[in-house]
């Protein structure tokens, strides 16, 4: 312990950590100032929106998930042509001869699954809590573009592996496509770079799921963090509506409690 | 707020666990631990082995788009240090190409990219090319030696023998195999009975135990509306009708001419291709119990034209007169009866379908008949089975096991289909087969080898298709006439059972070519097949000889040198004979010496010196199968056992 | 707008039932809520705590569930031959269920352009979402709305012969009249009963995603057909 306070009161530790040990509050709030990762939270949160139950952190997994999801493809990146015959073989590589390569194709799959899945039931809980209302209405809607986007990276990273799995289940897709009116056959080529799936479709596929999409995704992710800071932090729902000892209070905070509301009526009879 | 410090820290501790297990687990993959063995199991050998790397290594053949990592853990493969060395170090027992060029996967499949035993050899489903048990290896030869007869592949060559034999190109799409002979069934209402033709249909094999006609297993009603459907067709091929059968042959035949037809059949040599009863030769059909079979009136006539009759046959169209005809057709017809077959045909009440016509063509297209037999007026339908030219890349879900229970690997469907045509789907057409054990492993292993695939060409062998020459003139309507191609080789064209006749003009002197259709005796006694009198006529003996001495011939054989056996080099040739080569080890000469070759006797007469001369000097020039020993004779030697051979061998004295 | 309106207090009994609410609410305007400040605690270490471990379980879960179960592959892509069935990936195998039932235009475009615009709309319906509960105020005429309405809704899928739909509608129009034939007082019923319109809609939209998305992983087989899972295995 004598080290650990000798190193992190040492100079070099100073300039890295310029807040010293969280031992004070003031310190603490330091912490999250003063640091570029932690700055999007506000120094201090609610204490009913820490608890479970009030949001599962539900939006946390969907960002944990991403976070994985960003490093693990990053380093499929490495391993990976996007060109027909060596997309599939690259696979094979990374099963049989990149270390730790199975596991990682594993993660970056299971991830994409997990966070498809887990992206919707962060928008159920937002929706029943009624999270939604004002002053964010336009955070809901950005969290419905996060989810179609989320769907559209799972779904282009489908193909790349370029196997009959992938290909037959991008063409079912494509083909639904079509039955858009008018721009239908418009809207494929444009985004299979011809009429079939091919090695255009399949480079087209690993732009929009290595570049394209992870940078809308991620400003969106920005925009929908920051909005929650601006519109005063998470909300945990109407459930403390019944039971908080404060009721809401519409418009401006009055900071009528129902005791008092009793206690006028009791007083009336 | 309660405080989370504690359970951090415990789950901290898991979750860098959890981390590590995949980087332990790497450091345990069986392409660390073989090589590892490896290198503890050379430290016990006698030789000196350098040690290897704990890495992947791989042979890569971009042009056959391969990539094997076998030679990970086969580490032994090409050093005969490893021959009884446990797997997967053991050394590959003979290796017909090199492993550095061609990889290993193009003849035993598998998963060359897999780096783990079960991945590498199993089927899974991203991988439906598991390695090849060790029988149909063989059939990865035929994907670029597309010769008909590969070294060292005697499963596949028998079995494309057999995919030929069997017809099987007369249904399926076989590449590099085409529909073979097909039997026409003009004519056949003339040719044999509503009752035989039942029976035949019911099951073929029960009526003739080698034919390679399959039991399409019908139904009473199919075989009735189908034979009846054939009866109709009585006109040969030419719409003609068949001869009258002479009076003679009408009535009771006289003995005298049974004789005479029993020694014509005999002098013939009829059971050179012919069995009877089993035995004789294997070229032709069986004989004996013909006459149950085909009638009177239509061995009559076969023996008259057999290509009339049946267009593309190989029988030869003897020269016997009208009379000899009558007597080998009393002797067949007399003779080769079934006895077993019971006197009385029941013969139940049957109805004879008024569209009997109709159905019975129906029949006959839905089990695609057409596909060996001919039928004017019927033309083939064209392959109606599942195209098998891609057979070796046949996507696995597209093959239907049904309710049969075996293993579901393509090996195993393959060998169940062969063995049990319909056991898989209920409306399978197939037909059932006699396929004894071997030939089932024989035909997959040809099965396995049919791939659309492109393969580089400098990795195939083409099969030499050499531009074929007819023999024209007279003497080409002499050898249609006595279908000489149905064993001799002309112009590499023909079968192989006798001598390739190409240059036998510089080989054979005129004269005893003559005196050989005359009267043909065996040159090798020991083989089944013997050249059949074909009672030529005269003007025919005189038209042959001449265009085989004139024609067939090769300059190279026939060398400019004079041929003087003086005594000197007889001598000398005979000591070469019995002391220096031991000729005598293989060749018959005065009664004396080996059955490996023929004898030698009497050569004298028959060879010229010029073939013998250049035969002895390079033997397997001419014929390349030929298990002659080449001694590298020098031209004196040679000349002298020319010598000895032609002139002072066969003056039959010691 | 008058605003001289008095602000009245509801009042009544049961305090659980209706919670006492000052409220002054413009029509056509939706409600905005602020809560009182809440008892807060600091960001750091309480936050940031909870935000490592759930990341730390997370990665556990994930890494796990990695080593055991292996990303499927199966053979390289070839345009000759399509497996049959050929599945969408299983987020899109409600869409694929749907593309049974329905012409392509509806089931590929139509119906998930009016899932997404609906999503998009929820939170500008200018409506209050709590301000009653379902059965509240004249019955009898919300029940006869309520009836029509889900008939009418559902005649495209009886139509179309889209069974899951139909079903899961009867399923969630009976539990929303449940509360009119059991008027129980136990806390299953009165819960069930307090349930706006709204999450009536979600739980069906829920409900509909649901059940087809597992029809389409586990019961359906080669040509669509409906397979069961444990008799011909998943496809």
């Amino acid at each position: 312990m004598k080290y650990y306070d000798k190193i992190m009161k040492g100079r070099i530790a100073r300039s890295i950590f310029r807040t010293g040990l969280p031992t004070s509050n003031y310190r603490k709030s330091l912490v999250i100032l003063n640091n570029l990762f932690l700055h999007i939270h506000p120094v201090k949160v609610k204490k009913s929106t820490l608890k479970f139950t009030s949001t599962f952190y539900l939006g946390a997994l969907s960002f944990g998930l991403f976070i994985i999801l960003v490093v693990t493809g990053i380093y499929l990146m490495f391993y990976y042509h996007p060109s027909v015959p060596l997309a599939y073989r690259d696979m094979k590589d990374l099963e049989f001869a990149v270390s730790n390569g199975k596991l990682l194709r594993n993660l970056h799959r299971w991830s994409a699954h997990a966070m498809v899945l887990i992206v919707f039931l962060h928008m159920l809980r937002v929706f029943f809590h009624r999270a939604f209302r004002p002053p964010k209405e336009f955070n809901w809607v950005i969290g419905v573009f996060l989810f179609v986007s989320t769907l559209l990276l799972s779904y282009t990273g489908y193909l790349l592996p370029w196997d009959q799995l992938a290909y037959w289940a991008v063409s079912v897709g494509t083909n639904m496509m079509k039955a858009t009116p008018i721009i239908g056959d418009d809207i494929r080529f444009l985004l299979l770079g011809g009429n079939v799936i091919g090695e255009n479709a399949l480079l087209r596929f690993y732009v929009l799921h290595c570049v394209i999409l992870p940078l809308v995704i991620t400003m969106l992710i920005g925009v929908h963090f920051w909005r929650i800071r601006k519109d005063g932090g998470l909300s945990s729902g109407s459930k403390q509506v019944a039971d908080g000892k404060r009721d809401m209070i519409l418009g401006k905070n009055l900071g009528v409690s129902t005791e008092e509301v009793l206690n006028d009526r009791d007083a009336e009879k | 707020m309660r405080d989370l410090t504690k359970p951090f820290g415990i789950i901290s501790v898991l979750f860098f666990i959890i981390m590590a297990i995949s980087p332990v687990k790497e450091h345990y993959r069986e392409w660390r631990i073989y090589p590892r063995e490896y290198n503890e199991y050379i430290k016990d050998l006698p030789q000196r082995i350098t040690p290897v790397q704990e890495t992947v290594k791989q042979v890569w053949v971009p042009e056959l788009d391969v990539v094997d990592r076998c030679t990970t853990c086969h580490l032994g493969l090409t050093n005969a240090a490893f021959r009884d060395a446990p797997q997967p170090f053991k050394s590959h027992p003979e290796m017909y190409h090199q492993p550095e060029r061609f990889g290993c996967t193009p003849c035993h499949q598998g998963q060359g990219l897999a780096t783990n035993v079960e991945s590498s050899f199993g089927f899974s489903k991203d991988w439906e090319y598991p390695m090849f048990s060790s029988p149909f290896v063989e059939s990865s030869c035929g994907t670029c030696h597309n010769e008909d007869s590969v070294s060292h592949a005697p499963l596949l060559n028998r079995g494309k023998e057999l995919l030929a034999e069997y017809n099987c190109a007369g249904c399926h799409n076989i590449t590099g195999i085409d529909r073979g002979f097909i039997p026409s069934l003009d004519g056949i209402g003339n040719k044999v009975s509503k009752e035989w033709l039942k029976r035949w249909l019911t099951n073929p094999s029960s009526v003739s135990q080698n034919t390679v006609m399959p039991d399409f297993l019908l139904s009473e009603e199919e075989v009735e509306l189908l034979s009846d459907f054939l009866m109709t067709f009585t006109e040969t091929t030419d719409g003609s009708e068949l001869d009258p059968l002479p009076e003679v042959l009408k009535s009771e035949i006289p003995e005298s001419l049974f004789d005479e037809g029993e020694t014509l059949f005999r002098n013939a040599r009829c059971i050179s291709c012919h069995s009877i009863n089993s035995k004789g030769g294997t070229i032709a059909v069986e004989l004996g119990t013909v006459a149950s079979k085909a009638s009177k009136h239509w061995i009559y006539n076969f023996i008259k034209n057999p290509s009339k009759l049946q267009p593309g046959i190989t029988m030869p169209q003897y020269g016997f007169s009208e009379e000899e005809i009558q007597a080998v057709t009393a002797y067949i017809s007399e003779e080769f009866i079934d006895w077993d077959l019971s006197e009385e045909e029941e013969s139940t009440e049957y109805q004879t379908d008024p569209n009997f016509f109709e159905k019975g063509l129906k029949i006959y297209r839905t089990y695609n008949c057409g596909g060996c037999h001919s039928l004017s007026g019927y033309p083939v339908v064209e392959n109606f089975g599942p195209d098998l030219s891609d057979l070796r890349n046949k996507p696995h879900y597209q093959l239907e096991f049904g309710q049969k229970d075996i293993p579901h690997t393509k090996e195993q469907y393959i060998i169940g289909k062969l063995k049990d045509p319909r056991g898989f789907l209920e409306n399978s057409l197939m037909p059932q087969f006699q396929f004894d054990e071997t030939e089932v492993l024989t035909i997959t292993t040809a099965l396995f080898s049919l791939q659309n695939k492109e393969i580089p060409a400098k990795y195939t062998v083409k099969k030499e298709v050499v531009p074929s020459i007819e023999v024209q003139g007279e003497f080409g309507k002499i050898v249609e006439k006595y279908q000489c191609l149905t064993c001799h080789v002309i112009f590499d064209k023909g079968g192989t059972v006798a001598p390739d006749l190409t240059k036998s003009g510089s080989k054979l002197q005129g004269k005893w070519i003559k005196e050989y259709f005359k009267l043909p005796y065996t040159v090798r006694p020991i083989l089944t097949e013997r050249m059949p009198n074909l009672f030529m006529s005269n003007e025919e003996i005189e038209i042959a000889p001449n265009f085989i001495t004139g024609v067939f011939r090769d300059d190279e054989l026939e060398p400019e040198i004079e041929f003087l056996f003086s005594d000197e080099l007889i001598t000398k040739g005979k000591d070469l004979y019995n002391n220096t080569y031991g000729c005598q080890s293989c060749h018959q000469l005065q009664g004396q010496g080996g059955y490996v070759g023929p004898p030698l006797d009497d050569l004298s007469k028959r060879l010229k010196p010029g073939w013998v001369f250049k035969r002895l000097k390079d033997p397997q020039k001419y014929d390349p199968d030929i298990p002659e020993p080449n001694f590298n004779l020098t031209d004196e030697e040679a000349l002298a056992l020319t010598a000895f051979i032609l002139g002072q061998g066969n003056k039959n004295e010691k | 707008m008058d605003n001289n309106k008095k602000i009245s207090i509801e009042v009544s009994d049961d305090l659980r039932d209706t919670p006492i609410r000052v409220a002054y609410v413009k029509s056509h305007s939706s409600i905005a809520v602020e809560r009182q400040r809440d008892e807060e605690v600091m960001t750091f270490p309480h936050l940031i705590i909870r935000e490592a471990l759930l990341f730390q379980l997370l990665l556990i879960v994930m890494v796990i569930w990695s080593l055991f179960i292996d990303a499927p592959l199966e053979g390289i892509a070839n345009p000759e031959f399509s497996p049959n069935p050929s599945k969408a990936p299983w987020y899109f195998l409600g869409l694929q269920e749907l593309l049974h039932f329905f012409p392509p235009i509806v089931a590929g475009v139509l119906l998930p352009a009016l899932v997404i615009i609906a999503l998009i709309v929820i939170p500008y319906f200018s409506i209050n979402w709590d301000r009653s509960s379902m059965w509240e105020g004249n019955i009898r005429k919300k029940f006869f709305r309520l009836s029509i309405c889900v008939v009418l809704f559902n005649i495209p899928f009886v139509i179309y012969k889209a069974a899951p739909l139909y079903v899961c509608s009867i399923i969630i129009y009976s539990f929303m009249i449940l509360p009119l034939v059991f008027r129980g007082k136990n806390g299953f019923m009165r819960r069930i009963s307090r349930l706006g319109l709204a999450d009536w809609i979600m739980s069906w939209f829920l409900l509909v995603t649901t059940v087809l998305i597992l029809i389409g992983v586990f019961f359906r087989g080669p040509e669509w057909r409906w397979i069961w899972p444990w008799i011909d295995g998943i496809y």
